[in-house]
């Protein structure tokens, strides 16, 4: 028998006002939160699951437009209704946690006053027990000295932290339904891992119902009961969490989980060609122009059926054998990651760090963002640089590229020792060390057309080629990166966040470098394209033996891009070496929690099957409540080691930081981490 | 242009180009199809309308519409010279201030403190109390008052952009700072820019226009409009036309103007500058 | 020494006082410079070409203007303190005399005309504001629009021309104002100059009270306020208000530093006496000590203005005083 639902999306159709007329953003859906479940939503940027998520709690962002359907909370309508009228249900009855933390929280009020606030409205405290209230509830999400926190304001915590109060300010009434609209991205991935962890303890322990909303799936498949695939604004799969991530039967979950790199296994990411459509496609299957399994019967619109087996796909040809297989078993090779360290007596490295130390000044002290760091790199290499915020590693790739100057150090490139600032370096060597960095919306120049962008480093750096073999070799890259050459008359704006990554790919390959230095160059993409662009990569070592400095947060890229890897945490490097080996049987403590902290189905699934009924869903390391906030990210480590109890199989907690789209969240991680790291974000 | 097209389609774009084009006609042609000498007795002084006299005479026998239509120039000429050297030092400094930042920015920066220090009409005042008045001071004082504000405007937009990743890489491919700073960055802040310089020059027309009133900048006999309001004040009570009609032409420039800058806004402001997805 | 933590306690309680006189400090300075360190003969220009060089020797020794540079500076200074303003050249009469009672009336006027302002603009404001894109805001924004780019003379003079001319209500010339016998008297006089003075800052506030209405729902923790319950009253006075108001205050002292020049011409044109007519007056006939203590005047009120709004503006923003990173433990 299945629980009563409590907050229930039927036919639910909704657009936005646009200058023609209404973009539609979901078509039709149907949402069901049963009680004391949670429930994923899953799906990459512009699917529509924030507008979603804001529907379900009854609120009406201004221009969005109701076109059908209705959102009943108890067999109460709440779609349609006023503000005054909604208002007894939020904070109340339905709480919302938006994604970014510097939107949920007031910067102008103290902390305590905002937690006071919903005791006093909610609960109707008055105003000294309200804040008593609000310090306990400060003290469950392991906020160290909630007295103190309670007079200070938001911007004096971190990230981590600032996300834990605006889960305590959410949670802290029991409302009976939470929708969490992406509350962990943007985190480091062992803060994501507390974070997410508290949440669901939580949730289970007061009973409520949870929508979880997020493009990553792995941790959705972790932390929840039932999932609900998203694509162009429909449902196109459902069912519970574990059959939906380990069996998919729609095309796209399918692509979706295959295209997401695991840091265990040595499996080729594919990614998804085409991009998502940001309006709902009514007349025919949505995914169908990038479906592998497209026929003519994918031309006309297609409803959500329900399977013998329970499961609800959209799809016309779910349940035929091609399609039920899991993961893609295709592809001999691996993306471009060769095992095998070079050998000792190799060609002189490309490039060679030795001894760099950064340091800074803030607020009249001085840090150091890097300490004594060696790296060196040879022809045809790839070394992974991976760490979480504050670990130095941009900061590493900055100074290589000579826009900053350490205060020790030596740097050698072909074994000739080169000045640190680019300024001056020789033409020459400036040629060879390019760099591309992360952000898609910033890493083009606007009001250059994609031609002269690429033209002019062509042109500074070739000065013998005349303008038919500058343009010769522009296609040839371009080629190569699967671009096609009619964008070179368009500019930045009217091109996607891939496409606008790979354009700026051919920016530092367009003149023949030794050494490109990637500064998380796919973490501001969705995951489809993240994929393509790792496959692209790959293919490019074999064909061009490139050498590459990759730095990444994400665990699972490093597998697939990196041979080898150093690992930091606060400018010190804690590990290196092989990154299959650094990966499975890691050497420091540190390196052990970032692993540990990466989502992962399979050992969650093994874990809670052979043992445990439903009932005991908590998972055992977590049993005394969520980790008190007094660890430092390093200090988790040697914290965990200590501890010694916990086997490295348990693997819980959030996953790597896949964030979507543009803007948004990397936006706010840029705003929060000035050059070198003013405050690291720390758990 | 395609950009033209669409910057009119919007309502006070329109409006407002229609209006400035309107008035530089009659400053421009003006002069060359007034009937009588602008400067010169030509008949009884407080004369009304008649055929000869369209606006009639004013206090010293002068034709009025051969004034108006001669008065036009000043009114537009000048604050057009002065917001130009305003623009001219204003992104030298804000950007050479906001990319470089180090010693360059703190003397720009104290120096635009210590002229905003205080405010510009006093500033200008002082000025023309030292140097005396007529046209070329208060070109140069306006220009002077103004370019600190349009430094700091331009500033902060430089400082917006430095950080950008398209401007970093080119701080590693070795570019000079000349290209950086005209190639990479200015043309990036062109839509801050000419939404302030529209704005700059509504200030300006006012902002001349009243000094010329008060008898501290375009000096009378000349049939600058502003002059022509004072002129002809005592005659509010019998004979309102002479002051009326070029009060009435300064508003309808100063509001054109003004209305241009809001149209910038909306066509920079309105998706333009701002999402690239 | 300095950074002893005593000092340190103490510093955000010195800062205030401690900018304000070193802004007037910049003030006097640049007021200095300009007037003394210009070409032209300050004594040529007070006596007329007729001057004998004898006359003119007795001028500069009379004010102090044959001393070397530094000495006057030293002296400008030495009297600026001790509230001497200097003799103005052309009446001969201290200026503090002649300052005096129109300080006052100005002071009124402004305050009268910020009054009328305030009064009409920020209801019109909010109420257009909440009808954002409707007809009626459209209106307003049009009036505003053009009042915006109206010169003051402008306005000044239609208000003559209307009220005074055609329908004879209130007095256009304000002579009269602080002198005459009946408070109706008294007042009428600041009347039309007050509102044509209103009618330009008017524009400007309307705009900024209309775009903080709108403001509510656009900011991303006001929406989460929103979805926290928190509703009415308490969502405007408490989480939209200390946001909302520094801009606010920014621009307000920056509209009083534009409003100085409206204050001068609308003075002229009705004949207002007050300190800014005295000004026009005293910078026509190139009497650098009036002009001079006049501008610092002003100018130390709008040093004041500034810094007070600065001081407010860090106080609603806790983010930019310095403060401690809370420690992980």
């Amino acid at each position: 028998m299945s629980p009563p639902v409590l907050l229930s999306a039927r036919a639910l159709s909704a657009g936005y006002r646009d200058g023609a007329g209404t973009r539609q953003i979901l078509a039709d859906v149907d949402l069901d939160l049963p009680e004391n479940r949670i429930v994923g939503l899953a799906g990459e940027s512009g699917c529509g699951k924030s507008t979603l998520a804001l529907a379900m709690a009854g609120y009406r962002p201004p221009g969005l437009r109701l076109l059908g359907g209705s959102v009943t909370f108890r067999g109460q309508t709440i779609t349609g209704r006023s503000a005054r009228q909604l208002r007894r249900y939020w904070g109340r009855h339905i709480a919302y946690l938006p994604q970014d933390t510097a939107t949920a929280l007031n910067p102008a009020l103290r902390v305590g006053r905002q937690i006071a606030e919903v005791f006093q409205l909610h609960k109707g405290l008055g105003r000294r027990d309200a804040l008593a209230a609000g310090a306990d509830m400060l003290g469950r999400v392991g906020i160290g000295d909630p007295e103190r926190a309670m007079h200070r304001y938001p911007h004096e915590f971190s990230g981590g932290q600032q996300q834990r109060i605006a889960i305590a300010i959410a949670l802290g009434p029991g409302p009976e339904v939470v929708i969490l609209d992406e509350p962990t991205t943007g985190l480091d991935v062992t803060v994501q891992a507390l974070v997410n962890t508290l949440i669901v303890d939580l949730i289970r322990a007061e009973r409520m119902t949870a929508l979880y909303v997020s493009h990553n799936l792995a941790l959705l498949a972790v932390l929840c009961d039932e999932l609900r695939i998203l694509y162009a604004g429909q449902v196109v799969e459902a069912g519970s969490a574990e059959q939906v991530y380990f069996t998919p039967e729609h095309p796209y979950t399918r692509d979706l989980v295959a295209a997401v790199p695991h840091h265990l296994d040595d499996k080729p990411v594919r990614g998804i060609g085409g991009t998502p459509p940001q309006s709902v496609v009514l007349d025919s299957c949505a995914f169908g122009p990038r479906c592998g399994f497209r026929t003519q019967a994918c031309a006309v619109p297609v409803p959500l059926a329900i399977r013998p087996n329970g499961r609800e796909v959209r799809c016309v040809r779910a349940g035929e054998p091609a399609l039920a297989k899991g993961r893609t078993t295709d592809l001999a090779t691996a993306n471009g990651a060769s095992a095998g360290l070079p050998s000792a007596a190799g060609p002189p490295p490309v490039l060679a760090a030795t001894g760099v130390s950064v340091s800074y000044t803030h607020a009249g002290r001085s840090m150091t963002a890097l300490d004594d760091l060696t790296l060196t790199i040879g022809p045809g290499e790839v070394v992974g640089v991976v760490g979480e915020s504050g670990s130095g590693k941009s900061t590493l790739l900055r100074a290589l590229a000579g826009l900053l100057v350490p205060r020790a150090g030596t740097l050698e490139v072909n074994g000739a020792v080169v000045p640190w600032p680019s300024g001056r370096r020789s033409q020459d060597i400036r040629r060879e060390i390019q760099i591309v960095f992360q952000n898609p919306d910033a890493s083009l120049n606007p009001r250059q057309s994609v031609g002269a962008i690429l033209d002019h480093p062509l042109r500074k750096f070739r000065p013998g080629l005349d303008r038919d073999q500058r343009a010769h070799r522009i296609r040839e890259v371009f080629g190569q990166l699967r671009l096609s050459p009619d964008l070179l008359e368009r500019y930045p704006a009217a091109l996607s966040g891939g496409q606008r990554q790979r354009v700026a790919l051919a920016r530092a390959l367009v003149a023949d470098p030794a050494v490109v230095l990637c500064d998380e160059i796919t973490s501001a993409l969705d995951v489809s394209v993240q994929a393509s662009i790792l496959e692209l990569l790959g293919e490019l070592r074999r064909a061009s033996g490139l050498a590459m400095i990759f730095v990444t947060h994400d665990l699972g890229v490093l597998r697939a891009v990196a041979d080898r890897a150093l690992v930091l945490e606060a400018g010190h490097v804690r590990e290196t070496g092989v990154v299959s080996q650094l990966l499975e049987t890691p050497r420091h403590a540190y390196t052990a929690t970032l692993v540990r902290s990466i989502p992962d189905p399979a050992a969650h699934h093994a874990e809670q099957h052979p043992g445990g009924s439903d009932e005991t869903r908590v998972p055992r390391r977590l049993r005394g409540g969520p980790r008190p906030d007094g660890l430092r990210a390093g200090d988790a480590g040697r914290g965990r080691c200590r501890a010694g109890r916990r086997p490295l199989r348990h693997r819980r907690g959030a996953d790597r930081q896949g964030r979507r789209g543009a803007g948004g969240v990397a936006g706010v991680d840029a705003a929060h981490r000035p050059r070198g790291a003013g405050r690291a974000d720390r758990v | 242009m395609k950009a033209i097209r669409r910057f009119l389609a919007i309502p006070p774009g329109l409006a407002g180009t229609i209006g400035l084009l309107v008035i530089l006609a009659i400053s421009l042609i003006g002069p060359a199809v007034a009937p009588y000498n602008p400067d010169a007795s030509v008949a009884a002084p407080a004369l009304g309308p008649s055929a000869a006299h369209l606006l009639g005479t004013d206090l010293l026998g002068r034709d009025v519409w051969s004034r108006f239509l001669c008065g036009g120039l000043s009114v537009i000429v000048l604050p057009l010279i002065a917001v130009s050297g305003a623009l001219v030092i204003g992104c030298a400094a804000g950007l050479l201030s906001g990319y470089l930042g180090g010693w360059v920015d703190t003397i720009v920066t104290r120096t635009v403190d210590i002229v905003l220090a205080l405010p510009p009409f006093l500033l200008v005042l002082v000025i023309i109390a030292g140097f005396g008045t007529g046209g070329s001071v208060i070109v140069i004082a306006v220009a002077a008052v103004y370019a600190p504000s349009i430094t700091r405007v331009i500033r902060s937009a430089t400082q917006a952009i430095r950080p950008r990743e398209f401007v970093l890489v080119a701080r590693a491919r070795g570019d000079s700072v000349r290209w950086i700073t005209l190639r990479e960055i200015a043309p990036n802040i062109v839509p801050t820019l000419l939404v302030e310089v529209a704005i700059r020059l509504t200030f300006a027309v006012m902002f001349i226009a009243s000094l010329s009133f008060l008898g501290l900048g375009v000096q009378p006999p000349s049939p600058n409009w502003g002059v022509m309001v004072a002129e002809n004040r005592d005659l509010l009570f019998s004979y309102p036309l002479p002051v009326l009609v070029p009060a009435i032409a300064i508003a309808v420039l100063a509001i054109s103007v003004n209305l241009i800058a809001d149209a910038l806004t909306i066509f920079f402001g309105g998706g333009r500058q701002g999402q690239m997805r | 020494m300095l950074t002893s933590p005593r000092w340190r306690g103490l510093a955000p309680y010195l800062r205030l006082p401690v900018r304000l006189v070193l802004s007037l400090l910049a003030v006097s300075v640049l007021v200095f410079l300009l007037t003394i360190a210009v070409p032209g003969d300050p004594a040529r220009a007070a006596l007329g070409k007729a001057a004998t060089p004898a006359q003119l020797k007795a001028f500069d020794a009379a004010h102090g203007l044959d001393a070397p540079l530094y000495e006057q500076f030293g002296r400008f200074l030495q009297h600026l303190v001790l509230g001497q303003l200097g003799t103005s050249y052309a009446s001969g009469q201290s200026v503090a005399t002649a300052i005096g009672a129109r300080f006052e009336r100005t002071f009124f006027l402004v305050l009268i005309a910020w009054l009328i302002a305030a009064l009409i603009s920020i209801p019109v404001g909010m109420w257009s504001g909440r009808r954002a894109g409707s007809v009626a805001d459209s209106a307003v924004s049009g009036i505003t629009l053009g009042l915006a780019a109206l010169p003051e003379f402008v306005i000044g003079l239609l208000l003559v021309f209307i009220v005074g001319v055609k329908l004879g209500w209130l007095p256009v010339n304000s002579t009269q104002a602080g002198y005459a016998t009946t408070p109706w008297g008294d007042f009428s006089s600041y009347l039309l100059p007050a509102i044509t003075i209103a009618l330009t800052i008017i524009p400007y506030i309307t705009r900024l009270a209309r775009a903080n209405a709108r403001e509510v729902d656009s900011e991303p923790y006001i929406r989460a306020a929103i979805l926290r319950g928190v509703h009415g009253p308490r969502l405007t006075f408490m989480h939209v208000l200390p946001n909302a108001a520094p801009p606010v205050l920014n621009a307000l002292a920056l509209q009083f530093a534009g409003s100085i020049g409206g204050v001068v011409v609308t003075e002229t044109v009705f004949g207002f006496p007050g300190i800014g007519q005295l000004l026009v007056q005293a910078v026509g006939s190139r009497d650098l000590p009036v002009v001079q203590a006049i501008t610092i005047i002003i100018g130390a009120v709008y040093v004041l203005v500034n810094t007070l709004a600065d001081a407010g503006v860090r106080a609603l923003t806790p983010r930019l005083r310095p403060t401690q990173q809370v420690a992980s433990t």
